[in-house]
């Protein structure tokens, strides 16, 4: 079996699953954001539900509206609250704790071979650790009751990496291409599996930018074998237990795609979908007014070192407003420590608070009208930051900032690399 | 259930997207918390590229959409939306998540009807069989076959979607060995 058929059968309580077929996987983690807590509260309600199946398999998070910018808002977080005691949920987590995607990782909560279901999409970004994220949007309240769902086993699609990324080059931009070589037809309800010999110099950071952006393409899922590395990024954090999980050896997978790092360059997807992926040469020199750094698809370390090496000496310009949201309190934490800051403050940039910053339609700083933004977010839509009337360019966080530098789309090899 | 509406076609292109042209996922809103009732939301559906479309549309009219209608992020609002209005799907494609969110929705679909888009226009009267996957264009005098929803998806529909189906799941597991019925879970109370 490959890896999240393997967690899938697990999780089912069965010897073994074949694609195609329904299963109910048990959640060994089950989250949600305070964006729709109230509403899965009220579902509940109705169907005669006070608490959830496993109060301790459940975690809740503020990271969407981390900061009330409302009474309304206020009064619906003073809601949850009450909501979260009631069901008995000790991992409640506070806004300004983290976006949800990326903290539950560094403390450990999420574990290679885990089973997580997920109210929220981008919980694919656990793959990264080798667990299998699978997101329920509005029928989670049946995980809630019930502890699990009805799935149909996806078909798994692997990508071999091999290669080495150029000098000024990110993952991120590896990440856009491998979803708009697949595409839309290629990646529905499919699991990517990420393997190859490049995992050996891809870091925790580096994988979470490949298993984020392939839901936007309609993959089920994402996921990257438990190796070494992730045994040492634990390790490192003082978390585990570490159990190694990959796919089993002749594993039936859809097909196998392999992709050379070393033959990437900066791109660009223009909007209105994160898959309309062009070299970032063909939108360079097009005038933006905002440019953020952040959103689950790009905010852990090595996002916000990637910012700071463009960043380091220089000035965001005139015209321009540049927001960095650190991913969790640890990032915040390292970026104070290493001086990543400092380079933000004397850059005259923003930093928001931890969570999903303005990628959740522009919370905490949205777009105007007919403004453009290049930005690292998941989505590109109409109205994903704002304004229906802006425009937004999804680029890695060194052309994001390389842009807020000179105040047009850039090549971030202009000052790096 | 009955599994036949006719009424007029609303044709539409391909990629229309769930949080912009189904329905502007801002609208969900309503102090703060997203509203789920598909009564309030009927009155957003499509109003981006139809001003009066909710006035316009009646129960039983068929929206006739191309390649990956639904596309973006799995929000359900839109698709809970045009229930309220009583329309069905025919769709050349869905993504697999709004698959999963039609039958969720209750919302009577047929997602997979390759080139439907160039059988049918704009206005023509249809009556489309959603169990049987049959769809008529009576202005035409044309008939398409679809492949219909399973019947284990076709049944979540009939109960009025994935909320009343887990209401039917938690009635059965609580109903003890003895067979006597457990109390009945409280009525819904809608906010």
């Amino acid at each position: 079996m490959t890896l999240a058929e393997k967690i899938l059968a697990r999780a089912s309580g069965l010897p073994a699953v074949r694609p195609g077929e329904i299963v109910y996987p048990e959640a060994d983690l089950a989250t949600i954001h305070d964006l729709y807590v109230v509403e899965a509260d009220r579902d509940l309600l109705s169907l005669g539900v006070e608490k959830p199946w496993d109060p301790a398999r459940v975690l809740v998070c503020f990271d969407h509206d981390v900061i009330p910018q409302s009474v309304a808002v206020a009064n619906r977080a003073r809601a949850i609250r009450e909501i979260v005691r009631r069901w008995g949920v000790t991992r409640f987590f506070e806004a300004g704790r983290g976006q949800g995607h990326v903290f539950p990782m560094e403390i450990g909560l999420v574990r290679p071979g885990m089973c997580v279901l997920a109210y929220d999409p981008h919980v694919t970004n656990y793959g990264a650790l080798g667990c299998l994220g699978l997101a329920l949007a509005f029928e989670f309240p049946a995980v809630l009751a019930t502890g699990s769902h009805w799935f149909r086993v996806p078909r798994t699609l692997r990508i071999e990496l091999g290669g080495r990324l150029a000098p000024g080059v990110t993952i991120r931009d590896a990440a856009a291409v491998i979803i708009r070589e697949v595409g839309p037809d290629g990646a529905d309800y499919r699991v990517f599996e990420f393997a190859g010999p490049a995992l050996d110099h891809l870091s925790v950071d580096a994988r979470v930018k490949l298993c984020n952006l392939p839901v936007e393409v309609g993959a089920k899922s994402a996921i990257v074998e438990a190796d070494g590395r992730v045994e040492e990024w634990m390790r490192e954090r003082g978390i585990g237990p570490f159990e190694p999980a990959a796919s089993d050896p002749g594993a039936a997978f859809e097909r196998i795609l392999r992709f050379d790092l070393s033959a990437v360059e900066p791109v660009v997807a223009l909007p209105p979908t994160p898959d309309n992926v062009v070299p970032l040469r063909e939108a360079l020199g097009l005038p933006v007014q905002a440019a953020y750094v952040g959103s689950c698809a790009a905010d852990q370390y090595e996002d916000m070192a990637e910012a700071a090496a463009v960043l380091r000496g220089r000035r965001v310009a005139p015209g321009v407003r540049m927001i960095i949201t650190p991913g969790s309190q640890e990032v915040l934490d390292r970026c104070i420590r290493d001086g990543l800051m400092a380079v933000f403050a004397a850059a005259g940039a923003l930093v928001g608070p931890p969570g999903c910053g303005p990628c959740a339609i522009g919370r905490g700083g949205p777009l105007a009208d007919e403004e453009t933004c290049i930005a690292t977010v998941t989505r590109n839509d109409v109205g994903r930051m704002g304004s229906r009337k802006a425009r937004i360019y999804l680029a890695s966080g060194a052309t994001v900032a390389a842009s807020a530098v000179t105040g047009r789309i850039t090549d971030p090899r202009e000052f790096v690399g | 259930m009955n599994w036949i509406l006719q009424g007029r076609c609303w044709k539409f292109g391909d990629n229309l997207s769930l949080d912009d042209d189904i329905l502007e996922f801002a609208k969900v809103f309503v102090q703060g918390v997203r509203v789920s009732d598909p009564a309030q939301l009927k009155r957003h559906v499509f109003t981006n590229l139809i001003p009066d479309f909710p006035e316009r549309a009646k129960p039983g009219d068929i929206v006739v959409a191309g390649k990956r209608f639904g596309q973006g992020n799995p929000h359900i609002y839109g698709l809970l939306g045009m229930r309220g209005l009583g329309l069905g799907l025919v769709a050349e494609s869905v993504p697999r998540f709004t698959y999963r969110m039609l039958v969720a929705a209750g919302l009577p679909s047929l997602p997979f009807c390759p080139e439907i888009t160039k059988r049918v226009e704009d206005g023509d009267q249809l009556r489309v069989d959603f169990a049987a996957g049959r769809i008529e264009d009576l202005s035409r005098g044309l008939s398409v076959e679809a492949e219909p929803l399973p019947a284990a998806l076709l049944e979540i529909i009939a109960l009025g979607g994935s909320t009343q189906a887990l209401r039917k799941r938690l009635t059965e597991e609580r109903r003890p060995p003895g067979g006597e019925m457990a109390p009945a879970p409280r009525e819904p109370s809608r906010a």
